[in-house]
């Protein structure tokens, strides 16, 4: 049976494509794995105190945790929330993350994002910086209106 | 073959006497000659003097040597005349001298030196234990030495981050995670944490040019209304940091207090208020039907701080001076004064964070002098952003 050229180039275009999809998977497969084992040991020590956390993102430098926040609330409260799940993905997150996002989703609809970086929570975490030095590094951004005054 | 043989040890005596004589300098050496070592470490030399004597008791003191790269001097030892007083060995020649030369500016490849050695003609002193100089006051040069080094290049240094990096490959960033309880145990530690929490978004949005610096002592009295609920306060967080800060940094002095009879006679009766601040509801509502209630919301939105508009607030301040004044001067002086004082208050800032409270300019009138700064909400206020108005009254 003769090959046509046209048929060659048809068969290499078509492994081609294959070999692509197959590293392709690979390396989308192994991220995956990674970034699941992460996503399940965050997911596990934010529900063992009650913190009911819904999505890990990553997006460049930056992991952005969100979750769901009852608003009877003290301050002390949610800023110490805020504390343990950046101190939470610290602690397991890859060395190449630099910001951590904390996204609170108020269950009144109001949404507020919290954002350190990780040198400061690892000094705040040992104890290396006070309180309120880490609560003047910590920016807080609305997202929402906020509840009519 | 005997005069061949002959001939041979003759030629390699005489090329053993020739060659130091050509090639070596007279009176000095310099060990090793040639050395290979890498960029950043030191050459360690071995300069050996061995000048005689001129004539009994008078010596050629070394007094220091430098070290030239073609015509650019690269180092140098000794060259003091001080230096020969109390280093004897160098006058002596017996002991040799060890130059480390440094390596850090030298750049890879191979370097070749030369040496000019400088000399003192000394003798010994009468019972001194140094050497003294005999002839002139000046060093002189005597001789030349050369050396070569072959400088190789530095193994490379790991970097700092890829050291980090195997740091962290090894210890994890944060070895245990805390309980949320010790968070929580030390955040309740800290006082006015409200006040502590800049909002990013907020630190950017301050209505207004700044204010110039006040001279004199004045306060600022930030007000927050009382039954606001944990989420409210929250809310507000952003907006009492900045404006604590605000005033803060204008020289005021700011004194926090929750909105009540004691805290308002004790802000209002003080001669050094200069700014007054206000979180909270506006509080103002009618009594009637439903539908006057909805007309009333659509179309009156009064300014109000917890429920009293600018009359009432007016006739609240009016009795707490009166009875501030009351102390010092008759009922009817005391009561003509404070009458003339809650026409304006005469502050230079007032911010009023609730609903409506810029919707007409009764609390501007009621609270800041002319030229005084007023900020205020145009429609509904939401605890998580800035006030939309700033007014400067004329």
């Amino acid at each position: 049976m003769n090959m046509t050229i046209k048929n060659k180039i048809l068969i290499w275009l078509g492994v081609s494509i294959i070999v692509i999809v197959i590293i392709v998977t690979t390396v989308i497969w192994v991220n995956g794995r990674t970034f699941r084992l992460v996503y399940e040991t965050i997911s596990q020590e934010l529900e063992a105190e009650e913190i009911d956390f819904t999505k890990i993102k990553k997006k460049g430098d930056t992991i952005i945790i969100i979750y769901n926040q009852p608003i009877d609330f003290e301050m002390e409260d949610i800023l110490s929330t805020w504390a343990y799940i950046m101190a939470s993905a610290v602690k397991n997150i890859p060395d190449t993350i630099n910001k951590i996002v904390v996204k609170c989703n108020f269950e009144n609809g109001e949404k507020v994002e919290a954002e350190a970086e990780v040198e400061d929570i690892i000094s705040f975490v040992k104890e290396e910086i006070s309180t309120e030095s880490f609560l003047e590094k910590i920016n807080i951004t609305p997202l929402t209106e906020g509840p009519k005054i | 073959m005997s005069r061949l043989k002959l001939l041979i040890i003759s030629i390699v005596i005489l090329g053993g006497l020739i060659f130091p004589v050509l090639f070596v300098s007279a009176g000095t050496s310099i060990t090793p000659e040639h050395s290979k070592v890498k960029q950043g470490e030191s050459v360690d030399l071995i300069f050996n003097f061995s000048y005689s004597t001129a004539e009994k008791g008078r010596w050629m003191c070394v007094t220091g040597f430098t070290i030239y790269e073609g015509e650019k001097e690269i180092n140098r030892y000794g060259d003091k005349r001080e230096s020969c007083k109390k280093g004897s060995y160098l006058c002596m020649n017996k002991e040799d001298i060890t130059f480390s030369l440094p390596t850090d500016n030298l750049k890879v490849g191979v370097h070749t030196f030369s040496v000019k050695i400088y000399v003192e003609n000394r003798t010994p002193g009468m019972g001194q234990p140094y050497w003294v100089k005999q002839f002139g006051d000046e060093c002189y040069f005597i001789d030349t030495a050369s050396f070569s080094v072959e400088v190789l290049a530095a193994a490379k240094k790991p970097e700092k981050k890829t050291e980090e990096e195997e740091k962290s490959v090894l210890e994890p960033r944060l070895e245990k995670l805390p309980p949320k309880k010790d968070f929580k145990e030390r955040i309740s530690k800290t006082k006015n944490i409200e006040r502590k929490l800049f909002w990013e978004k907020l630190k950017e949005i301050v209505l207004g040019e700044e204010a110039p610096k006040i001279g004199q002592e004045k306060t600022a009295y930030m007000f927050i209304q009382p039954y606001l609920t944990d989420f409210e306060l929250f809310s507000l967080s952003g907006e009492m940091a900045k404006w604590d800060k605000y005033f803060k940094d204008l020289g005021y002095k700011v004194t926090w207090l929750e909105w009540n009879t004691e805290s308002l006679k004790r802000a209002f009766t003080d001669p050094n208020i200069g700014a007054f601040d206000y979180y909270g509801h506006n509080g103002l509502d009618t009594e009637g039907s439903w539908l006057s209630k909805r007309i009333f919301k659509l179309f009156r939105r009064t300014p109000a701080i917890f429920g009293n508009d600018a009359d009432n607030l007016r006739n609240l301040i009016f009795n707490y001076k009166c009875e501030e004044y009351e102390k010092t001067m008759s009922l009817e002086e005391a009561r003509r004064k404070a009458q003339q004082d809650i026409e304006c208050l005469g502050l230079d800032f007032a911010n009023i964070h609730a609903c409506y409270s810029a919707n007409n300019d009764s609390l501007m009138e009621f609270f800041v002098k002319t030229s005084g700064t007023f900020r205020g909400h145009r429609g509904p206020y939401h605890g998580f952003w800035p006030l939309n108005t700033i007014k400067t009254k004329e």
